[in-house]
């Protein structure tokens, strides 16, 4: 890959990982490394259910299986899938393929601010919703 | 009594086959026991009368709606829609978070989480759509992650946006979900050769069973 590239995904707040066809981790970025403390060195060429073995379920399987095959671009939320990746934080994963090299480009991206937020939201409209009640027995 | 076998009941067999294979791996992931079912569909001439084709739009598909749309390319180019009430959404989308919300008003303000459970539902049921459609007459595609917008009434102007599109694949679906039945309909908005492609290939099959 070529070092231009190279350091803009290593840049960017969005794990990244690529995968050759027979599912082997060809590329990590330093935000990966953040999110799993694992890093370059530690995943370049190992598979990518041994470093994430909670990706390895039926479904994912098949999916990913998908992907290859027949070119399928996936999206997996945080909201059902809580612990992809063993964090705190809470990522949604997009899967496709990238056609010209045969491989496969995992983004992860961290919507943890964006239910903390809705968490908030939603305590205060119950909060309200109590009140309204109180309010109507009077 | 008609026993002849139409193109609409050989796509509607066809779709009942990826709709299982989807609501298997659905079942896996929110871990409740899914069910879904394509009983009709309807290939309409979009181009010949637009306003008619607003009468096809199943009864049920009333008041504000959700839609996860994707779009394919290559051989055969098109967008294939899910339509959901958004009202029954809420319902879905709270039995996939395990949540019981009975204490909170009847709500349609979805956040972004929620778009995202129906953008994950979206993508798996129309890729398995798509797909069985791709493998039936032989062609590959390449897809989009699906988007989501929530529109206030049913107009089929706003499912095609698109007038590049002269037919549309009208499938009613129902998902039920723990005995809650939500139904719903996907549009497949395709061009003319594309569709050309796809009847030719299931009027060679219908020939065979009306001989």
């Amino acid at each position: 890959m070529n070092s231009l590239l190279h350091n803009t995904l290593n840049c960017i707040n969005e794990g990244i990982v690529l995968l050759n066809e027979k599912l082997e981790i060809i590329f990590w970025n330093d935000y990966m490394e953040y999110l799993t403390k694992l890093n370059l060195d530690a995943v370049i060429g190992k598979n990518i259910y041994d470093i994430l073995p909670n990706l390895d379920k039926r479904y994912f399987r098949h999916s990913i299986d998908d992907i290859l095959r027949n070119g399928y671009s996936m999206f997996f939320s945080a909201a059902i899938h809580k612990k992809i990746i063993e964090t705190d934080r809470r990522l949604n994963l997009k899967i496709r393929r990238i056609e010209e090299e045969n491989s496969i480009l995992f983004e992860f991206t961290d919507v943890t601010n964006q239910f903390l937020r809705i968490d908030q939201l939603k305590d205060y409209v119950k909060e309200l919703y109590m009140l309204n009640e109180k309010l109507k027995e009077k | 009594m008609n026993d002849r076998v139409t193109k609409e009941d050989i796509l509607k067999e066809l779709f009942n086959i990826s709709v299982g294979q989807s609501a298997s791996l659905l079942s896996e992931v929110i871990e409740k026991r899914i069910l879904l079912n394509v009983p009709e569909v309807r290939v309409i001439n979009y181009k010949e009368n637009p306003s008619e084709c607003n009468s096809y739009i199943p009864k049920v598909i009333e008041g504000a709606l959700m839609i996860s749309s994707i779009s394919f390319k290559e051989e055969l180019a098109g967008k294939a829609s899910l339509v959901f009430p958004a009202e029954k959404m809420r319902t879905f989308i709270n039995l996939c978070m395990h949540e019981n919300t009975d204490f909170i008003p009847y709500d349609l303000n979805f956040t972004e989480v929620d778009f995202d459970i129906v953008k994950e539902i979206g993508n798996l049921v129309l890729n398995s759509i798509i797909g069985e459609l791709g493998n039936f007459i032989n062609v590959k595609f390449n897809y989009t992650i699906p988007e989501i917008k929530v529109i206030n009434e049913m107009n089929i102007d706003k499912v095609v946006e698109d007038e590049d599109y002269t037919y549309i694949l009208m499938l009613y679906i129902t998902f039920n979900i723990e005995d809650t039945e939500i139904d719903g309909a996907i549009t497949i908005n395709l061009k003319l050769k594309s569709l050309d492609e796809l009847l030719n290939k299931i009027g060679i099959i219908e020939e065979g069973f009306n001989e």
